[in-house]
């Protein structure tokens, strides 16, 4: 008993020390937010060996079609290609195919490159696409990415010929190609997926793809060690590092403190809590990057949050641009749109302007109170879920609480452990009774139109609030019509105001892709392309 | 009240009196030490009572603008990573954490009493049957009982302080059971079995009052194991829950802060649960040592 009490003094004692030594770190304030990166200063040289770490954690599978989430993408991306690639500047490429045509609206038509094999040496041939792309429809393989309005909208995929694959859809899309940039579009070796059964995608599976790496070890819990692919189809973009570890330390403290030391080459999504550490670090450098990714208080439909007149006025009167400077060190910006500025590969003309139309996001208590004026809020306090694990919600919450109190509204923040958090993207039953919840989203695609139909469209596969427009759902389909760039982004604009009247997610700050690099490495993409682009085949020596 | 005076049987007295204390006599146990833990309690019990009073600020309201505010006129001992004053939360911190302990230390007492006393009364075997219990609940570590619990009733105080109080009764119970069986043989009680009192007054009347200062000094010890446990549990998640103040949860949400160098919160917090910890097992310690009735 005795040691106890004397362990637990020595350890307040400890604990006290620490706190002599805890030296201030300067704030991050010279971040640039209105320019934002694309990319890092090109590699100069090659390395024998990287090592890079997942802050959200191991990948559960390898397999590209159950690659739905930071870990399984950033790894994936490296692995296995899709037919069309989407570079760090947000244009799309044909990468697999080497050439698309669409003859009308509803068709698709790739002609596959010649020369592609995959790592053991098998030439990929239209049969292993039209497998791959086919796993998406088929309920037995569960594809993470099967949806109603993508997959969904397929009515055939076939071989028109040794070298081309057509896609042909039930209703026009222009989205559909870009999709096939994500795991949408990946190829796998049939052979390979059909030998590996159950076992497709886990470290005794693994899978066969054609990307500039290979797994060469996947310790569980441990590190996936990546090799370069030495027969890769294009010389010219041959991975630079032949050997790359990945980590999967989760740990914010951890994170910092081995990217600091230089124990880790580099890591995307540094945690926000790090951002002032790292700035300051002489290890390296922290760079901050064009994003698609966002953050937003989700309504359910449900209590006074149910009412969109609440719902902006409750964006108007939070202090947004306070949370964007302090709980996100200054590396987020406030955005007027649920579209991240900048998260668009056409129509810039018209979405720029667009996006400077919309209502500005000030705070501004007296304008929302008038907005609230004649509107029955009731005395319900609006309960609103957050993952626990992530302080930098309760912030943002408690932020909005503060809001919510000069209204006359009362916000009830309630966390929720991670592991039942997902299911509330997933499963109804669990989002009952809560009025909200929060979410760190992205675009698949930098495409407004994509992202937007899975917030507001009828049957989207984010709407978890039953929202329904006749005029949103004609716009919608107008635009999946309209080939051309401008004419399409016109109505994508239009379909913006009036989502964001009736905001069914109200916008909290948009969050830049934030990558620190050691010193002795460079060249990875700074924008948010590293969940399907292969970032590691770009990392070299500085 | 003693033995002895309901018996009448004179050789007992001495037995039984050995349990009595007097005042000066526990001051004595307790040493300057035992004395100064008093005292620290006493300042956090009158903390938690009278923190809606003596707060400076509303231990939930802050704003982002000022966040991480140094110790001065404004806030006492500065502001956490929401712009909340920490003098504030510490203050109504401690309510929620001497609350919870309470209960667990309350539940765990009642139940480790209850089935030390059915066991040592009956024998053979009932004491066999409370034992093979006892073992079952030993094998599951306490956090990992509470968590189960927690995931099954959901999260909060009360569903973490009952989790908690049945992994204690254990410890209660094992210690509860030695204590109340040697003095089970003692020839007072054996009397008053053969004057034919029953059981249930034999226990309460005579058995339960002499193993009392065994139950409050294991009660005291488990005090400072529950907050620890507590705390723990308000650390991953699954006690208390924020914005509510709690020594535990602040610890927990100010890892981000220690990070970006402000140890504050965490360590002020910290300190707390040290500090009453340290104090509960002081005198816990001091008033039973080793035959105290709770956790070793």
């Amino acid at each position: 008993m005795r040691v106890r009490v004397t362990a637990v003094l020595a350890v307040s004692l400890s604990l006290g020390l620490v706190a002599c030594s805890g030296a201030k770190t300067p704030a991050a304030d010279n971040h640039k937010l209105d320019d934002l990166l694309v990319t890092t200063p090109a590699a100069k040289g090659e390395l024998d060996k990287a090592t890079w770490n997942l802050p959200f954690g191991e990948p559960a599978s390898l397999d590209p079609i159950k690659a739905f989430n930071y870990p399984e993408n950033t790894v994936v991306a490296n692995l296995c290609e899709g037919l069309m690639r989407l570079d760090p500047d947000y244009s799309m490429k044909p990468n697999l195919a080497e050439k698309v045509e669409s003859p009308d609206p509803r068709t698709w038509v790739y002609t596959l490159r010649d020369g592609v094999k995959f790592w053991d040496g098998e030439p990929m041939t239209a049969d292993d696409v039209v497998f791959s792309l086919k796993r998406h429809l088929d309920p037995n393989e569960g594809s993470y990415w099967a949806s109603d309005q993508i997959t969904g909208n397929i009515e055939a995929i076939e071989k028109t010929g040794d070298r081309q694959v057509t896609i042909r859809l039930k209703k026009p899309d222009a989205t559909l190609n870009s999709y096939l940039a994500t795991p949408v579009g990946v190829v796998v070796e049939q052979k390979q997926r059909v030998a590996a059964g159950a076992k497709y995608g886990t470290p005794e599976g693994l899978v066969m793809c054609t990307g500039p790496y290979k797994v060469a070890s996947w310790d569980k819990g441990s590190k996936i060690s990546l090799v370069r692919n030495d027969g890769y189809w294009d010389a010219q973009r041959k991975a630079k590092t032949a050997q790359v570890d990945l980590q999967f330390i989760v740990d914010p403290g951890a994170i910092a403190s081995a990217l600091d030391t230089g124990a880790i080459d580099g890591s995307y999504d540094v945690p926000v809590g790090a951002v002032d550490k790292l700035s300051a670090s002489k290890a390296g450098k922290l760079y901050l990057g064009k994003s698609l990714q966002m953050v937003a208080v989700i309504s359910t439909g449900s209590g006074p949050l149910g009412d969109p007149k609440v719902r902006r006025a409750l964006a108007l009167a939070t202090d947004r641009e306070a949370i964007a400077r302090t709980v996100f060190a200054n590396t987020a910006r406030v955005s007027r749109s649920l579209v991240p500025q900048g998260g668009w590969t056409y129509g810039d003309s018209v979405f720029g302007p667009a996006y400077e139309a919309l209502p500005d996001t000030a705070k501004n208590v007296d304008e929302a109170k008038k907005l609230l004026a004649g509107v029955k809020v009731g005395t319900a306090p609006i309960t609103i879920a957050y993952p626990g694990e992530r302080q930098f919600y309760a912030d943002i919450l408690s932020e909005m609480s503060n809001a919510a109190r000069q209204l006359g509204l009362t916000i009830q923040p309630k966390a929720v452990p991670s592991a039942q958090y997902g299911a509330f993207f997933s499963d109804p039953k669990a989002r009952e009774g809560y009025d909200g919840f929060m979410t760190t989203n992205y675009m698949d695609i930098p495409d407004p139109l994509a992202f937007l139909r899975t917030i507001a469209a009828k049957g989207g596969s984010q709407n978890f609030n039953g929202y329904t427009d006749p005029q949103v759902e004609s716009l919608i389909d107008q635009a999946a019509a309209t080939s051309d760039g401008d004419a399409r982004a016109k109505l994508v604009a239009d379909l913006q105001v009036k989502v964001m009247d009736q905001m069914p997610w109200i916008p909290i700050a948009a969050p830049a892709v934030r990558l620190f690099l050691n010193k002795r490495v460079t060249g990875v993409p700074a924008s948010f392309v590293y969940l399907y682009y292969p970032w590691a085949a770009d990392l070299g020596s500085a | 009240m003693s033995a002895e005076t309901l018996t009448g049987v004179e050789p007992l007295a001495v037995t039984s009196s050995r349990q009595r204390r007097s005042g000066r006599g526990t001051v004595r146990r307790l040493g300057p030490l035992g004395v100064a833990a008093v005292v620290i309690v006493g300042l956090l019990v009158l903390a938690a009572l009278l923190a809606p009073l003596i707060a400076p600020y509303d231990p939930a309201i802050g704003s982002v603008v000022e966040r991480y505010q140094a110790p001065g006129a404004a806030h006492v001992l500065g502001t956490d990573q929401s712009g909340r004053d920490l003098l504030s939360r510490l203050l109504y911190g401690a309510r929620t954490s001497l609350t919870g302990a309470a209960v667990v230390v309350l539940l765990a007492a009642a139940g480790g009493t209850v089935l030390a006393l059915v066991a040592t009364w009956f024998g053979g075997r009932v004491d066999a049957l409370v034992g093979r219990l006892l073992d079952l609940l030993f094998a599951f570590p306490n956090l990992l009982l509470a968590i189960l619990v927690v995931a099954v009733f959901g999260t909060g105080l009360t569903q973490a302080a009952v989790a908690l109080a049945v992994a204690y009764v254990p410890y209660t119970a094992r210690v509860l059971r030695s204590v109340a069986l040697r003095e089970r043989r003692l020839a007072y009680v054996q009397a008053a079995e053969l004057q034919g009192l029953s059981g249930f007054v034999v226990t309460g009347r005579h058995l339960l009052p002499n193993i009392a200062p065994q139950i409050l000094t294991g009660a005291a010890i488990n005090f400072g194991y529950a907050m620890i446990d507590l705390a723990a549990l308000s650390f991953l998640g699954l006690g208390v829950q924020a914005p509510t103040a709690d020594w535990g949860l602040m610890v927990s949400q100010g890892q981000d802060s220690l990070l970006q160098g402000y140890p504050g919160q965490s360590l002020l917090a910290g300190a707390c649960i040290v500090v009453a910890v340290a104090a509960f097992s002081v005198i816990g310690e001091r008033l039973g040592g080793r035959r105290a009735g709770g956790r070793a």
